[in-house]
């Protein structure tokens, strides 16, 4: 039995590495955003083998599923303006064939560093009587990882979507007119899927946020779920959320601002900045959850709705306008060089 | 050995065959309609043979439930990839492969 599951391990272990080559490797973009899709997906099935259920779930969820989406999304963007991409992969300097070396150095000596770190770090986790276990039922909640991630470190998480948020103030301005609508319709069969799947999305990612009290789930994993049911009724033809509406922009920070006022509160009641007094910390946990899983969701959305080319009443992308904009500063730089070259 | 436990490995054992089938067809199939049909075909079979082994193992039917909730997911989902892929390719003009008359 042992050595039968040391043995998937064994395999799980190769093919990951394999299909990491694979992601590198490929001639194709395409080709490697499926790999990288897959090897997302084995990555979920190796966190579940080190009994890393929460960490597992976020994985398939918006490290293979709405981070693939993301990049399937760029790539038929820069197919359609294949002159955009020449323009940037140009402009990029001149790459030094040291640069994959020193990276392949680089990577080996970090991933050795981490190595050291961590490997005493398990034998320490898998002894008896770690901290977390006595102070669990001070957390308000009954789910260790959940107990880290908003109360005993929930520095971290508030800081983890600060940045989230950060790379949404980013792609915001790049994405100034809400698309109306896909440039190609997607047919009744995704739509009848979309009426089944949306609402069953909305249940699963309630579900988790609920369960992520005592086992496996939460915020992160809720937010994902229905942030991709948000995905499909965009790819369906609903207007994604403009966020030039007061009532957007509230959602998307309403996570950080919840966050950040159960943070505060703790300083009102007599402690310190996020710290949850034991009885009240169920409640302030699932409060903040509940915030974040809707801001998150939404960030996830607009993200993903940023990276798509948005299209005017002429048909034309707004990467078509830049880049006759872009075409004609050239030819004025050309014509500057020119001039100074005649003199 | 209990009745569940025999029926649990004769179902995974059948499972994992349609799965490998499927595998097999998406390898060697000649075009991309036969492999869709090769994969989602089998692997529909091959994961409902799955969670009926799972499901003969589970503690209540609470669990039970959930599996079969998971895969009648997967059928919608791979359903539905697999008419938009086809779809896609139809709209690509690639044509259905034929046998030709030599062979």
């Amino acid at each position: 039995m042992t050595s039968s599951l040391l043995m998937l391990d064994a395999v799980l272990a190769l093919t990951l590495v394999v299909i990491g080559l694979g992601v590198l490797l490929a001639r194709d973009l395409f080709q490697s955003i499926v790999m990288f899709i897959i090897f997302g997906m084995l990555l979920g099935i190796a966190w579940c083998r080190l009994e890393a259920v929460d960490v597992a779930l976020a994985e398939v969820a918006i490290g293979a599923g709405l981070t693939g989406a993301l990049m399937l999304n760029t790539l038929s963007v820069s197919r359609r303006q294949p002159a955009a991409t020449v323009a940037l992969a140009t402009s990029t300097p001149a790459r030094s064939p040291w640069l994959p070396l020193a990276a392949t150095v680089f990577t080996i000596v970090s991933a050795g560093g981490l190595a050291v770190v961590v490997i005493p770090l398990a034998r320490l986790s898998s002894a008896p009587g770690i901290p977390i276990g006595e102070s669990l039922e001070q957390s308000g909640v009954a789910n260790p990882v959940t107990a880290v991630l908003l109360n005993f470190r929930a520095y971290d998480t508030l800081l983890e979507v600060a940045v989230l948020l950060g790379a949404v103030f980013a792609v915001l301005p790049m994405s100034t007119h809400a698309r109306e609508t896909m440039a190609r319709p997607v047919g009744g069969v995704l739509h009848a899927f979309s009426r089944l799947f949306v609402p069953l999305a909305a249940l699963v990612a309630t579900y988790l946020l609920w369960i992520g009290a005592k086992s496996p789930g939460g915020a992160f994993q809720a937010a994902a779920i229905l942030g991709a049911a948000g995905v499909l009724m965009i790819v369906c033809g609903a207007r994604p959320p403009n966020c030039a509406f007061l009532r957007w922009r509230i959602l998307l920070v309403m996570g950080s601002v919840v966050f950040l006022m159960v943070a505060v509160g703790g300083i009102a009641v007599g402690g310190r900045f996020l710290e949850l007094p034991p009885h009240a910390a169920g409640a302030a946990v699932m409060l903040v959850e509940v915030a974040l899983t809707v801001s998150i969701a939404l960030i996830l959305l607009v993200l993903f709705n940023g990276t798509s080319s948005e299209q005017d009443e002429n048909g034309r992308t707004e990467g078509e306008h830049e880049l006759t904009g872009a075409g004609g500063s050239r030819d004025g730089g050309a014509a500057l060089r020119a001039k100074e070259q005649s003199p | 050995m209990h009745l569940a436990d025999m029926m649990s490995i004769a179902a995974m054992i059948l499972g994992a065959f349609f799965f490998l089938a499927g595998t097999v067809g998406l390898l060697r199939f000649p075009d991309v309609y036969t492999r869709l049909h090769a994969l989602t075909k089998a692997d529909n079979l091959g994961l409902g043979l799955v969670v009926f082994g799972l499901a003969c193992q589970a503690e209540s039917w609470h669990v039970v439930a959930r599996l079969f909730f998971v895969w009648g997911l997967v059928m919608l989902s791979s359903t539905t990839c697999c008419h938009l892929v086809a779809r896609a390719a139809l709209q690509l003009g690639i044509s259905p492969w034929r046998r030709t008359d030599d062979q």
